[in-house]
């Protein structure tokens, strides 16, 4: 559990929220659950989130019915979906990198 | 901090509502899944609104959400200008541009805009700034030369001001509220024509009546002074009675004198909020201010 800047992490959590669709189909709450393994989140967060990926078109949801327990809201990426998360993930590890870099005082 | 789901429920649609969100019932029923869910996995209810967090900062997002598709589709429209031009290895504006997606432009503190920093120094709290700063991005906007300020001549400064704007209640985006107009326009007749000549004869009479009482009072204590001493005591009747008669005129006089700047204070801070709420209608703004809910 790492506790990151709030700023930073609001920034990143649509990268991780994009990356774990990526994966394989996932509904609200488990998305919560995985993401809240890695870092400290205010759970409601999340939601708006999937809401502006939905509305953009990064991922859409589909309802599952299920036996025991709620109906599910399970989330899908879709292409346009795949591309945002490719350019984000990019992004990252080049920001990661050159922070890296600094911390370390390398290219000085 | 909310304690049942009920109450978490209905205070974030009531937040969601005042932000002006169209889609609640969709939102209610993702968080209405989040508490089946989080029920199921053994957490109380207090538990469950502890994790979720603050209502204003979820119902903020929503809002900001809401604006997000125009950005996005600026976005895209430059970014495929960009693409076009070939100029992919060195985007020049990119690294400054708004970009909700990306992890740092988001969060930046809002720009203190020329009619923000006006609203600011000026230590006036009346909220009758949104005709300027409309007219101020419009004029932006149009690319106009009428000396617009130089940043708003950067379409994506432009954007990025909107942005944040909305956030801050200073809002350019707010629209034009015909409904509200109206509703001004009738309120208006019945405010005019009877409230504020009402409140302000009440006003007078209240600043008037001390005056009034004073100097009879000290007349009257002057006269039975006047009358104990130099025509005895019970002459015309008894001078000291009429003495603490006058006393006591006095002070009723005290009393209208506090209770009429009460009623200035009064009269002054309606017209304040008369003018404040023409404002929130016409622009289609909330008309009440936000509490913050969450302890």
């Amino acid at each position: 559990m790492i506790e990151i800047n709030s700023q930073l992490k609001r920034g990143t959590l649509e990268l991780c929220v994009l990356a774990l669709v990526c994966r394989g189909d996932c509904y609200g709450y488990e998305l919560v659950n995985r993401i809240s393994e890695s870092m400290h989140i205010t759970e409601g967060t999340i939601y708006p989130l999937l809401k502006r990926l939905k509305d953009n078109g990064s991922i859409t949801s589909y309802i599952v019915e299920s036996q025991e327990g709620p109906p599910r809201k399970y989330y899908q990426i879709t292409d346009n979906g795949k591309v945002e998360k490719e350019r984000q993930e990019s992004e990252w590890r080049e920001f990661a990198e050159s922070i890296g870099k600094l911390i370390k005082g390398e290219g000085e | 901090m909310y304690r049942t789901k009920a109450e978490f429920l209905s205070n974030l649609e009531k937040e969601l509502g005042r932000l002006g969100i169209t889609d609640k019932s969709e939102i209610i029923a993702d968080f209405e899944l989040h508490f089946a869910d989080s029920t199921a996995k053994g957490l109380s209810d207090i538990e469950i609104c502890a994790k979720l967090g603050s209502i204003s900062e979820i119902a903020k997002q929503y809002a900001e959400e809401e604006i997000y598709p125009i950005i996005a589709v600026e976005k895209a429209k430059e970014q495929t200008a960009a693409e076009g031009a070939g100029s992919e290895e060195v985007p020049p504006p990119a690294a400054e541009e708004p970009q909700p997606t990306h992890f740092s432009t988001r969060d930046m503190p809002p720009p203190q805009n020329d009619a923000y920093a006006d609203y600011v120094n000026s230590g006036i709290k009346i909220n009758f700034f949104n005709k300027k700063s409309e007219q101020t991005a419009e004029a932006g906007n149009a690319g106009s030369t009428s000396a617009p300020p130089p940043r708003y001549n950067n379409p994506q400064a432009n954007n990025y001001n909107n942005h944040n704007n909305y956030n801050n209640y200073n809002s350019s985006c707010s629209s034009f509220n015909v409904g509200g107009l109206i509703t001004v326009l009738i309120v208006d007749i019945f405010v005019f024509s009877w409230a504020i000549p009402a409140l302000f004869g009440i006003m007078v009479a209240f600043l008037a009546a001390p005056f009034g009482l004073v100097i009879g009072g000290i007349a009257t204590m002057v006269g039975g002074a006047f009358g104990t001493a130099f025509f005895g005591f019970y002459s015309p009747f008894p001078g000291l009675v009429t003495f603490f008669v006058g006393l006591m005129i006095l002070s009723l006089g005290g009393l209208f004198g506090l209770l009429g700047v009460q009623f200035v204070k009064l009269f002054v801070s309606a017209v304040k909020g008369i003018i404040n709420w023409h404002g929130n209608m016409i622009a289609g703004r909330p008309v009440f201010k936000a509490r913050e809910v969450s302890a």
